[in-house]
């Protein structure tokens, strides 16, 4: 693979939280990459990790002393975990950007958003006060706010949420960011707005040439707008494919089972939707082998104790020794409920 | 656009919920506020609110009852208690205003040190206003006022550091929720330094507890100040402040009561003004 290709690149990375008494796993060998122009989805349960990945990208995990990062994450060949707090700190907001996934609460209650946006505005560049409005107007323009001085004047509290999350986008654009990070932008948000939220960051990545981490757990949201998906479980990656591939033939049964769960919108609907049996261990008590083996239809006695690598596998890669892909030995089914290829 | 209109509308119903509610309180806020803009006056301007002249001794009118020559009677001296009164304002006042002001500011700063940074620093400092905490505020003014001799400074200086605990564990209590806040991890993921995000995005979010808790200081203020006046660790001046008038009636107290009566019921109606103006202010600032 050209290696110049690739803005971000996440080799082995692994996060660990010291409680006290022992280091609990997070994030455990994280593997993927971004290229430049590319919209990469995470997805996957509540506590897969998928935040914590991209905290951890934006150096913001490190600022708990209790984590302990490790691996290493290629940002246009600078690896990210070796610089030291100051210069990580200048990248944040220049280089990389980050959108949270409440976007009430991501703004100062106490501060106009213009003068949030101004202090963002001037990370990046020294204009005149005139050019500076200017710039604001624009950045909230661009992403459809068009009653500007009235945004300009609210405080947060006066705005919706949707109109948050477009103030926080553009506060993140006014970085003009090589790579943004984007952590379930959509998810606080209704419908109409997710649609909205989303098309804009499509629009604005091919505008402005820019690469997004789209941190998410629902699958609609990554089949409209990824480039390619990575799904991931108990901190770890277990598939990555492009879209069409996943959600026409997932390989990992944990994917298969994701999208077994969003009901059909044609056809006859089932009474009761398929679930995967079980949740998504505690990270303090991860089961051996693969940490899916207990939830997984597909499980083989090997899964029990061996921890499958990430291989390529039928057009992406995948960590799971008997993929939904191939028609292997029939699986001893241990999940009655699970989704199914 | 409906939204954001119906949330502006909700900001202002609140308020005027608020408004109704409050009504209830108005008249003893009203009062209070009306105390206080009397001490306040009399500190500022103590000429106009008392004629005669406090430092006069009037042998002919020594220990007069209220409403015979003077309202509120004449001292052991013959001055005017009221007027002893209105001059001892502005001792109280100062006093009072001054050490909170130096409580606020060295508590505020170790309570935001200690939250923000966490760990050693915050174990070290958490410590250091336990061990302030540990003595009562008026016995902890009173060593410290001791040791270091009267004079204004010093009692400002003694009655500051007993108010340090409670305005460090305010703010350091503020600062650990603030700084968990997602604003502030979006400032930190702008790439603001840690000072700017500290100055700027969790102190500003922080205060409102601390300016409750400076008013309510300010009324313990004036009386642990008028206590060490009273215990004699005061400054001595010509004019006695509420403290010194107190203990100078004491002697007096089986025949002339009014000496030491108004003082104490000037302290007790200053630091119930100051503590109904803060209960408001409280309320209007939305603080638990």
């Amino acid at each position: 693979m050209p290696a110049r290709d690739h803005l971000l690149r996440l080799d082995g990375v692994s996060v660990e939280l010291d409680n006290g008494h022992r280091d609990i796993p997070l994030v455990r060998d994280a593997t993927l990459d971004v290229r430049k122009g590319e919209i990469v989805c995470l997805v996957g349960e509540s506590g897969s990790g998928k935040s914590v990945t991209a905290r951890t990208v934006m150096g913001l995990t490190q600022l708990d002393r209790r984590m302990k990062v490790g691996g290493t994450a290629l940002f246009d060949d600078v690896d990210l975990f070796s610089l030291d707090a100051e210069r990580m700190r200048r990248m944040r907001g220049r280089d990389l950007a980050m959108v949270f996934q409440e976007p009430l609460s991501s703004l100062d209650p106490v501060f106009t958003v213009e003068s949030q946006l101004r202090e963002g505005l001037r990370r990046r560049e020294r204009l005149s006060p005139k050019a500076e409005t200017a710039r604001l107007s624009e950045a909230l323009q661009e992403v459809g706010i068009h009653d500007c001085e009235r945004v300009l004047r609210s405080y947060p509290h006066a705005l919706s949420g949707g109109m948050c999350q477009r103030v926080m986008i553009a506060m993140a654009l006014l970085a003009r960011p090589r790579l943004l990070l984007a952590d379930e932008p959509t998810t606080a948000l209704d419908v109409t707005i997710q649609a909205q939220i989303l098309e804009l960051i499509d629009r604005l990545r091919h505008e402005e040439d820019m690469s997004v981490l789209l941190v998410t757990h629902d699958m609609g949201v990554a089949a409209e707008v990824a480039d390619r998906v990575v799904v991931m479980y108990a901190g770890r990656v277990v598939e990555d494919a492009d879209p069409q591939k996943v959600f026409a033939a997932p390989a990992h049964p944990y994917t298969g089972g994701l999208l077994a769960c969003i009901p059909p919108m044609v056809g006859a609907r089932p009474v009761v939707l398929p679930a995967i049996g079980g949740s998504v261990p505690d990270p303090s008590s991860l089961p051996g082998g693969c940490a899916f083996h207990p939830r997984c239809v597909n499980a083989l006695p090997r899964c029990t104790t061996e921890d499958p690598p990430l291989e390529p596998e039928a057009g992406g890669t995948v960590a799971c020794w008997n993929p939904l892909t191939r028609e292997a030995a029939p699986a001893p089914e241990l999940v009655h409920n699970g989704g199914s290829a | 656009m409906a939204a954001a209109t119906a949330v502006a509308e909700a900001t202002v119903l609140r308020h005027r919920t608020w408004r109704s509610r409050v009504s209830v309180n108005n008249v003893t806020l009203g009062f209070s506020l009306a105390w206080l803009a009397v001490v306040v006056a009399a500190a500022a301007l103590p000429g106009v609110l008392a004629t005669d002249d406090a430092t006069t001794l009037d042998p002919t009118r020594v220990l007069t009852a209220p409403g015979e020559q003077t309202l509120l009677g004449t001292d052991h001296y013959g001055r005017s208690v009221l007027t002893l009164l209105v001059h001892g304002a502005r001792a109280a006042l100062v006093i009072g205003l001054a050490a909170t002001l130096l409580g606020m500011l060295i508590g505020s700063l170790v309570g935001l040190v200690a939250g923000y940074l966490g760990g050693a620093a915050d174990m070290l400092l958490g410590r250091f206003v336990d061990i302030l905490m540990c003595f009562p505020g008026v016995l902890l003014a009173l060593v410290i006022a001791s040791a270091l001799g009267a004079s204004t400074t010093n009692l400002i200086i003694a009655v500051g550091i007993s108010a340090v605990p409670g305005f460090a564990r305010v703010m350091r209590g503020q600062v650990l929720t603030i700084r968990g806040r997602l604003y502030v991890e979006a400032a930190r993921s702008a790439g603001f330094a840690p000072g700017r995000v500290l100055m700027r995005h969790i102190l500003p979010n922080s205060v409102a507890p601390t300016v409750v808790l400076a008013t309510v200081t300010v009324g313990t203020s004036v009386v642990v100040a008028a206590s060490l006046s009273f215990l004699g660790l005061g400054v001595r001046t010509e004019i006695p402040d509420w403290g010194q008038l107190l203990a100078m009636g004491q002697p007096y107290l089986a025949g002339a009561w009014w000496i030491s009566t108004f003082p104490g019921i000037v302290l007790t109606l200053t630091v119930i003004a100051v503590s109904l103006a803060g209960d408001w202010l409280r309320d209007r600032l939305d603080v638990d």
